[in-house]
């Protein structure tokens, strides 16, 4: 049984200090156990720039297993499937401890943006271009930030433009919009069945 | 794999099964995978197939895409590793034995983020690290080290 106690309380934690941290988790749906995470890609690196959402779905067992985390903004890095979005990191898989949170967990993955470990790859596609052709690398990864990390985040105000202009509340609205990660249509849905 | 033996799903299944077996699928994934390829056999049977190949390219490369995996076809419970990993029952007596009520503002307890106050049973375990026994008593028993240090928790407590 998952602890939503504790699953409450770190969503609380994590909301007061996103002015710090920039690091945002909100629940997908009512059930806590599917949530979705938001990092900034970290300054200096080819992600810098770019927000990039997490898929995060707690284990029944939770916090006593790893939440599982998974890309959903693609991203282009040896250690992250460009494919999946899967990543490859120990905190989340063996050496997981249940005195790490959601929160640091998300740093962890921030982290791993600014210091990729070519030599442990997830992707091995990226991981031979990393070690054989950075300057190509480094290429990918900025375009890669610029097509698919920035736009969601670049058109939100004209996104909750059209959707008030629907008849919709605009706190609503907003909201909705971040509960799908800034997909109109999938925001459109939701709020048309509420 | 014959369409014909189709209609008979525990055959289909059988068969599948002992495919699998020679390839060293682990059971719980083996299951799913006997369902994905009977619905793909099914499919197939009704454009009018008499028999198909299939190719599965299975990419088992790192833990994490099998976990993935897992998510999408519904299953994942404990990990047979974790298991095996965790303290042996008679110390966690020994740590129980010890474990006592402490002060309130005693600090927190990183496994439910809970305060430690008076009324909870805590555990001290040897890295002096303090927990409700509650908490630290279902870690323990997946994983033999400290939420917070990660220093094993030697099988030999002192008395």
């Amino acid at each position: 049984m998952i602890d939503f106690g504790r699953v409450q309380k770190e969503l609380q934690e994590c909301s007061k200090d996103f002015e710090a941290s920039g690091i945002k988790v909100s629940p997908k749906a009512d059930n806590l156990a599917r949530l979705i995470g938001t990092i900034p890609g970290p300054i200096g690196t080819p992600y810098e720039g770019g927000t990039f959402q997490i898929d995060i779905t707690l284990p029944d067992a939770y916090p006593f297993q790893p939440p599982k985390m998974q890309f959903a903004t693609k991203v282009w890095h040896p250690n992250i499937s460009s494919q999946s979005g899967a990543i490859c990191l120990d905190i989340l898989k063996d050496q997981w401890s249940p005195a790490l949170t959601l929160k640091t967990a998300l740093l962890s993955i921030q982290a791993l943006l600014s210091a990729p470990e070519p030599d442990d790859p997830q992707d091995a596609v990226v991981a031979q271009q990393y070690l054989k052709d950075y300057q190509t690398f480094v290429g990918t990864a900025r375009y890669w930030t610029e097509t698919f990390a920035k736009t969601s985040a670049l058109g939100v105000e004209e996104k909750v433009q059209r959707l008030v202009e629907m008849g919709f509340l605009e706190s609503l609205v907003r909201t909705t919009l971040d509960a799908v990660g800034g997909d109109e249509n999938l925001a459109l849905e939701k709020l048309c069945s509420a | 794999m014959p369409l014909c033996i189709l209609p008979w799903q525990s055959l289909c299944e059988t068969h599948l099964r002992r495919v699998l077996d020679a390839l060293d699928v682990g059971s719980s994934f083996r299951a799913d995978l006997i369902r994905c390829i009977m619905l793909t056999a099914l499919r197939g049977s009704d454009h009018g197939h008499q028999q198909f190949d299939m190719n599965i390219n299975l990419n088992l490369a790192t833990a994490e895409e099998v976990e993935m995996e897992d998510i999408s076809i519904g299953g994942y419970e404990s990990d047979p590793d974790q298991v095996a990993r965790g303290v042996s029952r008679s110390t966690i007596e020994k740590l129980e034995q010890k474990s006592c009520s402490v002060q309130d503002g005693s600090g927190c307890c990183c496994i439910c983020l809970e305060e430690l106050n008076g009324e909870d049973k805590v555990m001290e375990i040897p890295c002096s690290h303090l927990f409700h026994s509650r908490c630290i008593v279902k870690w323990l028993e997946r994983i033999d080290s400290c939420p917070l240090c990660r220093t094993r928790v030697e099988v030999e407590v002192p008395e």
